[in-house]
C-alpha cells in the first residue's frame, strides 16, 4: 500500500482504538473475537467459522512466512475485519508467494495494526464478545467514533445466518481414488479445505453438500457416513439444518458425526441445547480429556456457542471435556454410531493429535461400503 | 493415575559446581522439583557438592547433603537414607550419568529405589546415539546418515562411504564438548581423537553434516498415561553448526508455518513416546526452509537450559510438574497453579521472548573466539518485549557489556565483516549490523551466515530507524511523541536515543518522555494469551496503551538482582538476592525482583511477590521505581553484584532510598584515598599502594613502592586485567595492552606481600555490631581469591591473628557503618594482618560461609537491612567442629589456548563444597567434588549439613 493509512475501531460499548490503518480502505462491523495460535494466521482467517467475526490475533507478530494458495482453507477471508499488533513483511517461504496485508487488500478486508492488543484481548475476556466497528482510510479520512459506535451497535451478530454464505451452492461430487472406497456426505456449513483433503486422501469419495438439503435428498445419495462441519454463527437459528440433521437421526444407521457447529446441531436435533459462551474457546491449545480413558489431546478450537450440559438427551452421554473449563467437548449416542466432537479434528491450523478420530467415522463408512 | 503412594522417600540429585554448559538452570529446576515433591508429603533427600544453590539450603530439603556428586558417596547416602525412589532428571547430564552409574553399580537394585520419571534404559536409547537412530528410523522418524565408531578406523571408512561435511559428537558428553565439523580427513581424524578421549564410553558418533539448516528446538511433558504437550518451540536464529547454548534464540518460533512447526510437533511427540519418557524432554531439530525436510539431531529426556528458559519464556513450571509426573501424576490431573486452567493447556505467548549468551571472552582474550559447536559461554540473558526488535534491544543491554547497543564502527572494515559472517564470534551480531551499515543487502548477509532473512530485516529495521534519529532535528518539532513512543516500542534505550540524537544531556530523552509522558506499560506474562484470568506476578515492560500492573499493595522493597552468569559474577550473587526476597516476605514486606536472568532461582515468579523480567539499567530500574513507588521502602542493590552495585550511585542521585549501608560508605570503600585515611585512623596496617593515571605514572610510582606490585584497573570485576609485576621490564605495555574499557580507568598499584596467607572474611553488621565469618585461603596471596580453594574454620593461623581480622573488620564496618554484608580480605605475614580490599557487599564466599557455619548471612543482612538491630537476632554458629573446604572448578577445557595457570585474574566458573571432620578429608571432598582425583584411603563419612528442625 503506497498511501499511509489510518485505523479506528470502536466498540459498541464505546471504547475507540486508533492504529495504523492495513489491508483494504473502508468499514466493516463484525464481532470481536480473539484466537491465541502463534502459527496458522491464513488458515485461521480462511476458516469459514469466523464468518461475521471482527478477530484480533493475539500473537503479535503476523504475516511472518507471508501468505500462499495452498494454506487457504476456504476460498476466501471470513473474517470482517483483522486486528493485529505488527503487520509484517514476508520474508520468503516455500508454501508462500505474497503477504498477508496483500490479501487482506485483495479481499477487501481492512486490518488495523500498532494497537495494544493485549488490551483488547483483555476487554472480550472481560466483558465478552462484543459488536465493534473498524475503519481504514487515508489519513483524515475516517469516520468519526460515534458513526463506528451506532454502527457497532446495530450490529446483532446472533440473528444472521452466516452458514449461507458459506456453504457450497450446489452438490458437489468429489469421486473416490481407489475401487471399493466409501461415500461419504459432507454437509458444508463452512468446512474447511483441510477436512474435505484428509477425506480425499483417504481414498473415499466426497459429496460436499449444501447446508440446506433436506435430509431425504441426502439419503438418496446413499453415502455410507455423515459428517457435519464446522461453521459460523448461533446453531439455535438454523432450523433447517437441525431439521436436516434429525431426519438422518431418525433414519437409523447411518454414522452421524458433528464437528464443532456440526457437534452442536447433532445435540440441537438429538433434544438437546446450545448456549452462547461469554468469548469463547479460540485458539490452537485447548486440552481435551476423553472421559473414558483418562486420555488427553490438545486440539484447535473456534467456537463461540456450546452444548449445554445440562440439556444433554437420555440417550447420549458426554464423552470428552475440556480440561481448561470443563466444558462439553463430545457426546455421542449410547448404541448408534452418532457422536460429535466441539473441536477441529482436521486442524490446519493446530495439532494433529485427533486426526484419528476422523478415521473412525471413514473405517465405520468402510464398513457400511462392504 | 494420581500420585503413587508408595514414593515416601525420594532422593533427587544436584548437578554440581557451574560449569560451562551447565549452569544456575539446574538449581532453578531442582529446587522448584523440591518444593513440588514436598508439598506432596513425600520427604525429600538432597545431595549436591555446590554451595552456591538454593537446594542446598536446609529450608529447601528434608535432608541435604553437599558430597562429591561420585558413586561412592551417592551409594553411601543411598545406604543410610533408604530413599523409595530417585529423581536424576534435574541435575543435567552430571544426574543422568550419575544415576546410570549408581543402576550399574547395583546400589539401586540392593536397596529397592526405583529411578522414578524417564527410566534409565529410555535415558540410555536416548543418549546412546546409534540406538537413538536405529529407533528413530524404525519408527519412520528422519535422521541423518550416521554410525557410531570406536575407533578411528571406523570413521575414515564412514567418511569414504558418505563424504564431507561431517558432524563428530562425542558420546554422553556435556555443553557439545569432544564435538566438531569435520571438512576434511585431516580435520576428522583429530575429531575422533579428541571425542574418544572426551567420551565417557569411548564412542564417537558420525553424521552427515547439516550446517546452515535453521534449528529448532520443543520443550516437551509427558506422563506414563501418554499424554504429551508441547510446552514452548523455540528457534535458533543462528543455523546449524552453532550450538544451541551459543545461539541467540528466539520464542516462539519465528519463520515457521503451521504446518513446519506441526510437523515437527507431532514428530516431538512421537520421540518422546518411543523414547517412554515420563517427564520433560527437549527434542532438537534441523529443518531445511527451502525444501521443508527436517532431521532430528539430539534428544535430551531430562531437564535441561532450554526447559529453563521455555520455563521463564512462557510462565509454564517445567519442573514442577515434571516432578509430579515423577511421582505418579498424569497432566489431566494437575492444574497450572498460575491460571488455574488445566497444565496440558500448551502455553500461548503473545511476546517475543529474545535469548542472548554470555561469553567470557572480555575476560579471555586471547582464547579461540571463533563459535560453533562447544559451548563457551557462561551465562544467558532473557528479554521479552511485543516485537523482536524491542526483545533484542532489550536482551542487547540485559548482557552488561560495555556495548548496550549495536555500535557501527570503521573498525569493520568490509574483510573482517565478511570473516566475521562467515566464521561466526560471538562478534556476529555486531559484523551484521555494521554490514547493514555499509549497505550489504539481507540476502548478501543471508548467504554467508545462513541466518534466515526474517532476523536479518529486523536488524535492518533497527539500523533504518537509527539513520532516522540520526538526521538533525529528530527531537525537535511535530509529532515528536509519535516518533518517540516508536523508538521504544522498537526497544531503543533513552541513552541509545541520547548518543544517537547527539541530545545535550545524558538524561535529556528521560526527561523529554517524562514531560511528553511517554511511559512504558507492564503486560503479564500469563502462559495463556490473556485468555484467562492469571495472577502471575511476572512482568516485563513495553509501550503499550494498557498497564496490567497496578503498584503492589503495602510496603515492598525492590531486590536488584545479578544478571547472566559470567566468570566473577557467579550463581552466588543469585543465592544471596534470594536469601533477600525470602527474608524480605518473612518479615511482612513485600519483595519485588528485577532481573534478566532465565536461568536462576531469582527469575522464579512463584519465589518474590512480583517480578520484572528487564534489563539492569538505570531507566529500566527507575520505571519500575517510579511504577512501584507507593509504600515503596527503597531498593537493595547489596547483592546483586557488580552489576547492582554499579546502579547505586546513580539510582541514589536520582533520589531512590538506597536501603544498607549507605551510597556514600559504598563510594568510601571504592576510593583508596578514604580507605588510605580510615585505615590509618584505625591504625589497620595496608600494603603500600598507589593510583596512576598514565603510563607514564604507572612507571615512575612502582619502583617508588618497590617490586613486585600488584596493578589493575580500579572499579573493576573479578580481577579483569589484574597482573603481579615484578620489575620494570614487564610494566611496559601494560595499559596499551588492556584494551579499550579497561585501560581508562585509574590504575591501582599494590605492593603484593610474596609467601602471604590471605584471609577472607564475611561479616553481618547493623552499623554497631557485627558477626563474622572467618576463612582462609589455601592458595598464596596473588591468586584472585575467587579462583582459590578456602577453608573454614582457619587451619594454620593463630587465634591472636583471628582476633585481630574480627577486630578490624569490626571498626571497618562500624565506621563505614556498615548496614548489611561486608565483604574484607586480608594478607597476613609475618604475624602482620594487612588489610586488602573492603567490599560493602555480597561477595562470592557467602553461600559457601553460610553453609560452613549453618548461619544464613544473606537472610540476616536483610534483616538488619530491614531495621533490626543484630543484637534481637539469635545466631548460632553450628559447633560440629567440621571442616569446610571450597574447591573451584576451572574452564580450561573448553578454552584450549588459556594457559592452566591460576593468577590474580579470576578464571573459575563455579565451586565444590567438602565437609568433614579433618581438614584432610574435607579437601579431598570439594576436590572430588570438583571432579579432581584425590587418594582417599578411608571410605565417605556422610555429613548431613541441614537438617530443617
Amino acid at each position: 500500500m503506497s498511501e499511509k493509512m489510518d485505523g479506528l475501531l470502536v466498540l459498541a460499548d464505546g471504547t475507540a482504538v486508533r492504529g495504523v490503518g492495513a489491508g483494504a480502505a473502508g468499514v466493516a462491523t463484525g464481532e470481536l473475537v480473539f484466537q491465541t495460535g502463534m502459527v496458522g494466521y491464513q488458515e485461521a482467517l480462511t476458516d469459514p467459522s469466523y464468518a461475521g467475526q471482527m478477530l484480533i490475533f493475539t500473537y503479535p507478530l503476523v504475516g511472518n512466512y507471508g501468505a500462499g494458495d495452498v494454506l487457504s482453507q476456504s476460498k476466501r477471508i471470513h473474517p470482517r475485519g483483522v486486528i493485529v499488533r505488527e503487520m509484517m513483511d514476508s520474508s520468503g517461504h516455500r508454501d508462500t508467494s505474497g503477504g498477508i496485508d496483500a490479501m487482506l487488500r485483495e479481499q477487501g478486508i481492512p486490518a488495523l495494526t500498532g494497537v495494544d492488543t493485549r488490551f483488547l484481548t483483555r476487554q472480550v475476556r472481560l466483558h465478552g464478545v462484543i459488536p465493534a466497528a473498524m475503519a481504514v482510510a487515508p489519513a483524515g479520512h475516517l469516520p468519526s467514533e460515534e458513526e463506528l459506535r451506532t454502527l457497532a451497535a446495530s450490529l446483532d451478530y446472533d440473528a444472521i445466518d452466516f452458514v449461507a454464505e458459506c456453504t457450497t451452492p450446489q452438490l458437489v461430487w468429489h469421486p473416490p481414488s481407489r475401487p471399493n472406497a466409501p461415500r461419504i456426505a459432507l454437509v458444508d456449513y463452512g468446512a474447511k479445505q483441510a477436512m474435505l483433503s484428509y477425506m480425499l486422501e483417504s481414498g473415499a469419495g466426497v459429496w460436499l453438500v449444501p447446508a440446506s438439503m433436506p435430509a431425504a435428498d441426502l439419503l438418496a445419495l446413499r453415502p455410507d457416513a455423515v459428517l457435519l462441519s464446522n461453521g459460523p454463527g448461533d446453531p439455535s437459528r438454523l432450523d433447517y439444518a437441525v431439521n436436516t440433521v434429525r431426519g438422518l437421526l431418525e433414519e437409523g444407521n447411518i454414522p452421524v458425526f458433528g464437528i464443532c457447529l456440526g457437534h452442536q446441531l447433532l445435540a440441537l436435533a438429538a433434544g438437546g441445547r446450545t448456549v452462547k459462551m461469554r468469548f469463547g474457546h479460540r485458539g490452537i491449545n485447548q486440552p481435551v480429556l476423553e472421559t473414558a480413558t483418562g486420555r488427553m489431546s490438545v486440539t484447535t478450537q473456534n467456537h463461540g456457542y456450546m452444548v449445554d450440559p445440562a440439556s444433554i438427551p437420555p440417550d447420549y452421554r458426554v464423552t470428552h471435556t475440556n480440561l481448561n473449563d470443563g466444558t462439553v467437548e463430545g457426546i455421542a449416542h449410547v448404541s448408534r454410531p452418532v457422536w460429535g466432537v466441539q473441536w477441529h479434528p482436521e486442524a490446519h491450523p493446530g495439532p494433529r493429535d485427533s486426526l484419528s478420530i476422523i478415521d473412525q467415522l471413514l473405517a465405520l463408512a468402510e464398513v457400511a461400503h462392504a | 493415575m494420581p500420585k503413587d503412594p508408595s514414593i515416601r522417600k525420594v532422593l533427587i540429585i544436584g548437578s554440581g559446581p557451574i560449569v560451562i554448559g551447565q549452569a544456575a538452570e539446574f538449581d532453578y529446576a531442582g529446587t522448584q522439583a523440591c518444593i513440588a515433591v514436598r508439598e506432596e508429603g513425600v520427604e525429600v533427600v538432597l545431595v549436591n557438592s555446590n554451595p552456591a544453590t538454593i537446594q542446598t539450603d536446609p529450608g529447601t530439603a528434608d535432608r541435604v547433603y553437599i558430597e562429591p556428586l561420585t558413586v561412592e558417596s551417592v551409594a553411601a547416602i543411598i545406604r543410610k537414607e533408604r530413599p523409595d525412589g530417585l529423581i536424576a532428571s534435574m541435575g543435567g547430564q552430571t544426574a543422568l550419568n550419575l544415576a546410570m552409574d549408581l543402576e550399574i553399580d547395583g546400589v539401586l537394585e540392593e536397596c529397592g529405589v526405583r529411578v522414578l520419571g524417564t527410566s534409565t534404559y529410555s535415558i540410555r536409547l536416548a543418549e546412546d546415539r546409534q540406538l537413538f537412530a536405529d529407533l528413530m528410523v524404525e519408527r519412520g522418524q528422519p535422521v541423518l546418515a550416521h554410525r557410531s565408531v570406536s575407533d578411528l578406523w571406523e570413521a575414515v571408512d564412514f567418511a569414504e562411504r558418505h563424504g564431507f561435511p561431517l558432524v563428530a559428537r562425542a558420546a554422553f558428553c556435556l555443553g557439545g564438548t569432544g564435538s566438531g565439523h569435520a571438512e576434511n580427513m585431516q580435520e576428522l581424524e583429530l575429531l575422533v581423537t579428541d571425542g574418544l578421549k572426551q567420551s565417557p564410553v569411548g564412542s564417537v558418533l558420525l553424521e552427515r553434516s547439516v550446517k546452515g539448516w535453521a534449528e529448532v528446538e520443543y520443550e516437551v511433558l509427558r506422563d506414563a498415561d501418554d499424554n504429551a504437550i508441547i510446552v514452548c518451540n523455540m528457534e535458533n536464529m543462528d543455523p546449524m553448526g552453532i550450538h544451541t547454548g551459543e545461539s541467540i534464540v528466539v520464542a516462539p518460533s519465528q519463520t515457521l508455518s503451521d504446518a513446519d512447526y506441526q510437523r515437527l510437533r507431532t514428530a516431538s511427540l512421537e520421540i518422546v513416546r518411543s523414547l517412554d519418557v515420563r517427564g520433560g524432554c527437549n527434542c532438537q531439530f534441523s529443518l531445511n526452509q527451502q525444501t521443508g525436510d527436517f532431521t532430528i539431531i539430539e534428544v535430551n529426556p531430562r531437564l535441561s537450559r532450554s526447559s529453563a528458559l521455555a520455563s521463564k519464556a512462557t510462565g509454564y513450571p517445567i519442573a514442577r510438574v515434571a516432578a509430579k509426573i515423577a511421582l505418579g501424576y498424569t497432566l489431566a490431573e494437575l492444574r497450572n497453579d498460575i491460571t488455574g486452567a488445566s497444565a496440558c493447556a500448551e502455553p500461548a505467548l503473545d511476546y517475543v521472548v529474545v535469548k542472548l549468551p554470555r561469553w567470557p571472552f572480555d575476560k579471555f582474550r586471547n582464547v579461540d573466539q571463533r563459535i560453533g559447536m562447544t559451548m563457551k559461554s557462561t551465562g544467558e540473558v532473557m528479554a521479552i518485549g511485543r516485537t523482536f526488535e524491542q526483545a533484542f534491544l532489550k536482551a542487547l543491554r540485559s548482557l552488561d557489556t560495555r556495548s548496550a547497543w549495536p555500535q557501527v564502527s570503521d573498525a569493520w572494515t568490509q574483510e573482517r565483516i565478511s570473516q566475521c559472517l562467515a566464521q561466526p564470534t560471538h562478534e556476529r551480531p555486531t559484523a551484521i549490523y555494521n554490514a547493514l551499515a555499509q549497505g550489504w543487502s539481507v540476502e548478501q548477509i543471508a548467504e554467508l551466515t545462513h541466518i534466515h532473512p526474517w532476523f536479518l530485516t529486523r536488524f535492518a529495521r533497527i539500523w533504518d530507524a537509527e539513520c532516522e534519529m540520526r538526521k538533525p532535528g529528530w527531537l525537535d518539532g511535530a509529532g515528536l511523541t509519535e516518533r518517540l513512543l516508536t523508538a521504544k516500542q522498537m526497544g531503543f534505550s533513552d541513552a541509545h536515543i541520547d548518543s544517537l540524537t547527539g541530545a545535550y544531556s545524558a538524561d535529556a530523552v528521560t526527561q523529554l518522555r517524562s514531560r511528553l509522558n511517554v511511559r512504558p506499560t507492564y503486560k503479564m506474562v500469563d502462559t495463556c494469551a490473556g485468555e484467562f484470568a492469571a495472577s502471575t506476578p511476572y512482568f516485563y515492560s513495553c509501550y503499550e496503551h494498557e498497564d496490567e500492573a497496578g503498584p503492589l499493595e503495602g510496603q515492598k522493597v525492590i531486590v536488584l538482582g545479578s544478571g547472566p552468569i559470567r566468570i566473577g559474577q557467579g550463581i552466588e550473587f543469585d543465592y544471596s538476592s534470594v536469601h533477600a526476597v525470602e527474608a524480605l516476605k518473612a518479615a511482612g514486606i513485600k519483595a519485588i525482583v528485577i532481573n534478566n536472568n532465565p536461568e536462576t532461582v531469582s527469575t522464579d515468579y512463584h519465589l518474590s511477590n512480583r517480578l520484572y523480567f528487564e534489563p539492569l539499567t538505570l531507566e529500566e530500574v527507575l520505571n519500575v521505581v517510579e511504577h512501584e513507588k507507593e509504600g515503596l521502602l527503597g531498593v537493595i542493590a547489596q547483592f546483586g553484584g557488580q552489576t547492582a552495585l554499579n546502579l547505586i550511585q546513580p539510582l541514589s542521585q536520582a533520589g531512590v532510598t538506597i536501603l544498607g549501608t549507605s551510597p556514600e560508605s559504598i563510594a568510601a570503600t571504592e576510593d583508596r584515598d578514604t580507605m588510605a585515611r580510615l585505615c590509618e585512623e584505625l591504625n589497620i596496617p595496608v600494603p603500600a599502594w598507589s593510583i596512576a593515571r598514565s603510563q607514564d605514572e604507572l612507571e615512575a610510582f612502582a619502583p617508588q613502592i618497590g617490586f613486585p606490585v600488584l596493578v589493575r584497573p580500579s572499579y573493576v570485576l573479578g580481577g579483569r586485567g589484574m597482573r603481579i609485576v615484578y620489575g620494570q621490564d614487564e610494566l611496559r605495555n601494560y595499559l596499551q595492552n588492556l584494551g579499550s574499557g579497561l585501560r581508562e580507568h585509574p590504575v591501582l598499584i599494590d605492593r603484593f606481600l610474596e609467601d602471604a596467607i590471605e584471609v577472607d572474611v564475611d561479616g553481618v553488621s547493623d552499623g554497631h555490631d557485627i558477626f563474622t565469618v572467618v576463612m582462609q585461603q589455601l592458595e598464596k596471596a596473588g591468586i584472585h581469591s575467587g579462583d582459590s580453594a578456602c577453608v573454614y574454620p582457619p587451619q594454620t593461623l593463630s587465634s591472636d591473628v583471628v582476633a585481630q581480622v574480627v577486630e578490624y573488620t569490626r571498626s571497618l564496618a562500624r565506621h563505614l557503618s556498615v548496614v548489611g554484608l561486608i565483604n574484607v580480605q586480608y594478607a597476613v605475614k609475618d604475624g602482620v594482618v594487612y588489610l586488602l580490599e573492603v567490599n560493602a557487599r555480597a561477595s562470592r564466599t557467602v553461600p559457601f560461609a553460610s553453609k560452613a557455619t549453618g548461619v544464613p548471612l544473606a537472610t540476616i543482612a536483610t534483616r538488619l537491612i530491614t531495621g533490626v538491630p543484630l543484637r534481637d537476632i539469635e545466631i548460632k554458629p553450628r559447633q560440629d567442629g567440621n571442616v569446610s573446604v571450597k574447591a573451584v572448578v576451572l574452564p580450561f577445557d573448553k578454552f584450549p589456548g588459556l594457559l592452566p595457570v591460576l593468577g590474580p585474574e579470576m578464571q573459575s566458573t563455579g565451586e565444590t563444597m567438602g565437609v568433614g571432620p579433618t581438614f584432610e578429608t574435607a579437601l579431598a571432598k570439594a576436590y572430588e567434588g570438583a571432579g579432581i582425583k584425590t587418594a582417599r584411603a578411608a571410605g565417605p563419612s556422610l555429613l548431613e549439613v541441614g537438617r530443617e528442625a
